[in-house]
Parts: C-alpha cells; sequence; structure tokens
C-alpha cells in the first residue's frame, strides 16, 4: 500500500454554538481506497461527510485533498473542486421537477452538451447502475427507494469523478436491493479506481465494501483498522455496536438534546 | 423572562434576521449585476410566475376597480361632482395605490408560497446539497432566476391589473350607477400624468424583488421536514405582505416629496 494519501483530515473539530459535533479527527485516506464510517444516529458521520465535501467549515483543523488545502476555499474554488466529488444522498436526493435522464446528465446540460447527446450519455450511465432505457423518462416519484438511489448514484457518477461519497448507501433497501448496491460499489471502485468515503450502520455492507472501517462516537474515531481488525476488536464500544447488542457501554439517549 | 429581556431578545432577532435576508439578496444581487443569470431557469419562473398568475390578478383587479367606483360615487354624493370627479379618483386610485398593492398580495400569497414550498422542500430532500456537489451554485440556479423574474414580471401583471381595474370601474359606473361612459373616461384621462403610472411601476418592481427574496430565503433556510416546510411557507407570505405595506408607505412618502420639489 504506497498509494499516495487522496485525503487528509488533521484535527478536524465542528461544533454548533456549544453543541462539539467533531473532536479533533485525523484521518488519512488512500488513493482507490474505500474508506467507511460507522457509528450511531447523531455521532457526527454526516456532519463529517458534509465538512469534508465543503457543505458545512470546520471549525478548526484542516482538510486537505490532494495534498490541497481545502477548508476555506472561495465559493467558485469550491465548485471547481466539487468537479472531483459524486455523492450519493441518503435518499437519492433526485432533482424532481426534472426526469430521470435529466437528473443524471444535469452536469452534462449545464456545461452545454446537446440535449440528445447528454440523454445517451445519461443512458449508458443507468444501464451502469442496472436501471433500463425506460426508466430514463420517468420521473423520480414514479421510482422506487432502490431505484432512486441506483439512479442517484448513475447522477453521481456521470461527470466521472475522483472521489465519492455514499451516505447511508444501503439503509431502507431490502438485502437484495442492498447487495446489488454494495456490488456497485465495488465495481466503480475496481473498474474506475475511485476513492470512496462510505457512511453506513449496515455491518455486512461495510465488511464487503470497505478496505479500512472507522467507527465514529461522540465526535472521535474510537477505533480505525481493517474489516477483520474491526470484526476482532476488543473495544468495547465497538465490540457493542457491530454485534448489534442494547447491552453495553454506549447508552442510547431516549430523548435527543 | 423579564419584559426587557424579551423586548431585547426580539430586538436581536429581528436585527439579526434582517441582516442575514441582505446578505443573501446581496449575494443573489452579484450574480444579477454580472448578468449571470440561468435563462432557461429564468424564462421557466416568468411563466409560472408571471403568466400563471394572470387570472387571480384580473379576478382581483376587475373587482377592485368596481367596488372602488362604487363607494366614491356614494361618497362623492353629488352627481355633479361626480361626473368631473369620479373617473380621476378611480384611476389614480389603481394606478398609485390599489393596482400595485394588491396584485402584489395575491401574488405573494400565490408565487411567494409557491417558491418558498418548492425550495424549502429541496433543501429538506437535500436537492440543494446535490445542487452543489454537482458544482452549480444554488443561489445563481435557484435564486436568481426567481428574483428576477418576480421583479420584471410584477410592473408587467400591474399594468395589466390597472387597465382591468379601471375598465371594470368603467363598467359599473356606466352600467349599475348609470353615468355617461365618455365623462367617465375624460376625467380618468385628464386627472392622470406620467408620474401615477411611474409610481405605480416603481413599486411593482419592488414588491416583485420583496415577493421573491421572501419566498427563495425562507425556502433556502427550511429546517426540520413537513413541519419546516409549512413554516417557512407561512413566514414568506407573511414577511412578504408586511414588507409589502410598510414599503408602500415609504415609496408613496418619498415620491410625494420628490413631486413636490419639481
Amino acid at each position: 500500500m504506497s498509494q499516495p494519501n487522496k485525503i487528509e483530515l488533521r484535527r478536524v473539530s465542528k461544533s454548533f454554538g456549544s453543541k462539539t459535533v467533531l473532536e479533533s479527527i485525523t484521518a488519512d485516506i488512500k488513493q482507490g481506497e474505500t474508506f467507511t464510517i460507522i457509528g450511531g444516529s447523531g455521532s457526527g458521520k454526516s456532519v463529517l461527510l458534509k465538512c469534508i465535501l465543503g457543505l458545512m467549515e470546520p471549525t478548526s483543523g484542516t482538510i486537505r485533498i490532494d495534498g490541497e488545502d481545502t477548508t476555506h476555499l472561495s465559493n467558485k474554488d469550491r465548485m471547481k473542486l466539487m468537479h472531483k466529488f459524486g455523492m450519493l444522498f441518503q435518499f437519492g436526493a433526485l432533482f424532481d421537477s426534472m426526469s430521470i435522464w435529466e437528473n443524471v446528465a444535469f452536469s452534462l446540460l449545464e456545461q452545454g452538451v446537446k440535449r440528445h447527446e447528454a440523454k445517451d450519455i445519461a443512458i449508458s450511465k443507468l444501464a451502469l447502475v442496472g436501471l433500463s432505457p425506460d426508466v430514463a423518462k420517468l420521473a423520480p416519484s414514479e421510482l422506487s427507494g432502490g431505484m432512486k438511489k441506483r439512479a442517484g448514484l448513475a447522477r453521481a457518477i456521470c461527470t466521472e469523478p475522483e472521489i465519492m461519497f455514499y451516505d447511508e448507501p444501503t439503509t431502507g433497501l431490502d438485502p437484495i436491493t442492498s447487495d446489488v448496491i454494495n456490488d456497485l460499489i465495488l465495481q466503480l471502485q475496481a473498474d474506475l479506481g475511485i476513492t470512496s468515503i462510505v457512511i453506513t450502520h449496515n455491518m455486512q455492507s461495510a465488511y464487503k465494501i470497505s478496505n479500512k472501517i472507522t467507527m465514529l462516537y461522540e465526535g472521535r474515531f474510537l477505533e480505525t483498522g481493517t474489516p477483520e481488525e474491526i470484526q476482532k476488536s476488543d473495544n468495547p464500544y465497538v465490540a457493542q455496536f457491530i454485534n448489534g447488542s442494547a447491552r453495553g457501554p454506549i447508552k442510547m439517549a431516549v430523548k435527543q438534546r | 423572562m423579564n419584559p426587557i429581556a424579551a423586548l431585547g431578545a426580539a430586538v436581536l432577532g429581528f436585527t439579526h434576521e434582517t441582516g442575514r435576508i441582505s446578505v443573501f439578496f446581496f449575494q443573489a444581487l452579484a450574480f444579477i449585476l454580472r448578468l449571470s443569470i440561468p435563462l432557461k431557469q429564468f424564462f421557466k419562473q416568468a411563466e409560472k410566475i408571471g403568466f400563471n398568475s394572470l387570472p387571480i390578478v384580473i379576478l382581483t383587479a376587475f373587482f377592485t376597480g368596481g367596488v372602488l367606483t362604487l363607494q366614491s360615487y356614494n361618497g362623492i354624493g353629488s352627481s355633479m361632482l361626480a361626473n368631473s370627479q369620479l373617473g380621476r379618483v378611480v384611476t389614480l386610485s389603481m394606478l398609485r395605490e390599489l393596482g400595485p398593492v394588491l396584485a402584489s398580495l395575491m401574488v405573494a400569497g400565490r408565487v411567494g408560497a409557491a417558491i418558498a414550498a418548492e425550495l424549502g422542500t429541496m433543501r429538506v430532500t437535500e436537492q440543494i446539497d446535490a445542487l452543489i456537489t454537482l458544482a452549480t451554485n444554488p443561489i445563481r440556479y435557484l435564486v436568481v432566476p426567481r428574483i428576477v423574474a418576480c421583479a420584471l414580471m410584477m410592473p408587467l401583471l400591474v399594468t395589466l391589473a390597472n387597465v382591468v381595474g379601471i375598465g371594470g370601474g368603467y363598467l359599473v359606473a356606466t352600467h349599475i350607477i348609470g353615468m355617461n361612459g365618455t365623462l367617465f373616461l375624460e376625467s380618468a384621462f385628464n386627472g392622470v400624468g406620467e408620474p401615477d403610472i411611474v409610481l405605480g411601476l416603481v413599486k411593482a418592481f419592488v414588491f416583485g424583488t420583496i415577493i421573491g427574496l421572501m419566498g427563495t430565503y425562507q425556502g433556502f433556510h427550511t429546517r426540520g421536514g413537513a413541519e419546516g416546510v409549512g413554516r417557512a411557507t407561512t413566514v414568506a407570505v407573511v414577511f412578504a405582505s408586511v414588507a409589502i405595506l410598510v414599503s408602500d408607505y415609504f415609496i408613496t412618502a418619498l415620491f410625494i416629496s420628490a413631486e413636490g420639489s419639481f
């Protein structure tokens, strides 16, 4: 593993008012690696993802992408950087004012690619995620949850990003569709060499797709390791989480805040 | 909480919110001044905001003009005075005040609410975040076309509202009151000057901007799911309506003092 670091996090913290959500997160994510963040609801996973993406600015710390400090970019540079990124949102986040193919080809249409060319590319991307051309002209509301996620994935990879972000890619899907999504993520990594950051609490999925897994608890990384290492972890918090037990050191707050 | 603290909190809250709305407006204005406006989105919004508001604006203006004529006639009392003044009263009131204000209030309810609900839903379903990850600035793509469309469509709607309102007044004067139509029109056109039309259009432009700004601002900053979308929609309409009525007073006052100095 002599790959260069694609993403470097150095003491990244984020707080909202007096509430600290992330506390001094440090990590290296290598080129072509799939890095999975597990953790309970409200542990700060989404906030961390949004900080790396640039949808939020961390309170302190540095984020470097390809060695370049991207913590405090201007809007213009931020938009340029976004071309490197693709993101699959939890519920797809498809634009409901557009058809599926217009969603997938959104970036192409914005760049001024001709409509029929963009449509052909969109259909080929849909095929890549296992959706037939008939789906292309449908509205997002006509699709099932799993199909929405696949269409969202097609949109994210349409501009050939170098880094993919997945926000709970398999949550709410049946086991078979979940595994289809897992295979798609693996395939994208193998075929296109994409670096990925995945948020999930589906352990089966995490073991299958990850090169590295880390557990986020109360704003800190508790333990980082390969899927095998995490499975054998003797950290009581990690053990409780991956085995999905209500008994253990992690107490679920009944009421938030 | 003691009353002074409550007052302080209210003032701070108001100042904070006003500041945030201003910053938001200037972000959009930066694109507008550079003429960086997504045209396709603009035309789509212009149709939604302008063309689709025609029925409600026409209906409102027609009955406003009608009732205004009826009330003014009864208020004037003498039919001699009515013959020379009724047309003028109705036309001036429509052009300077009722046309822009009522049309804008109706559009605020229809369009302001729709904008806030649409952007609010996009916010809570992460579609606005998705736009950013697709390297598209959501202020430029979503906010700018809506504000520009509101600001440009409103004067057109108000012009139509004025014509329809005066037409409604004419019909009531001639058919219900039984006035001579020529006298009504003569009084209408003799009493009206360019400044009256300009004032109405300036108001329409400002009110349109307010509707677009409030709708997009509230929608853009929606939080908390379906309930949040409902709240954003309500607040957008209420804020826009209040801002229209308050700014109406100040635009009129400014205009009258400027007119006096000519």
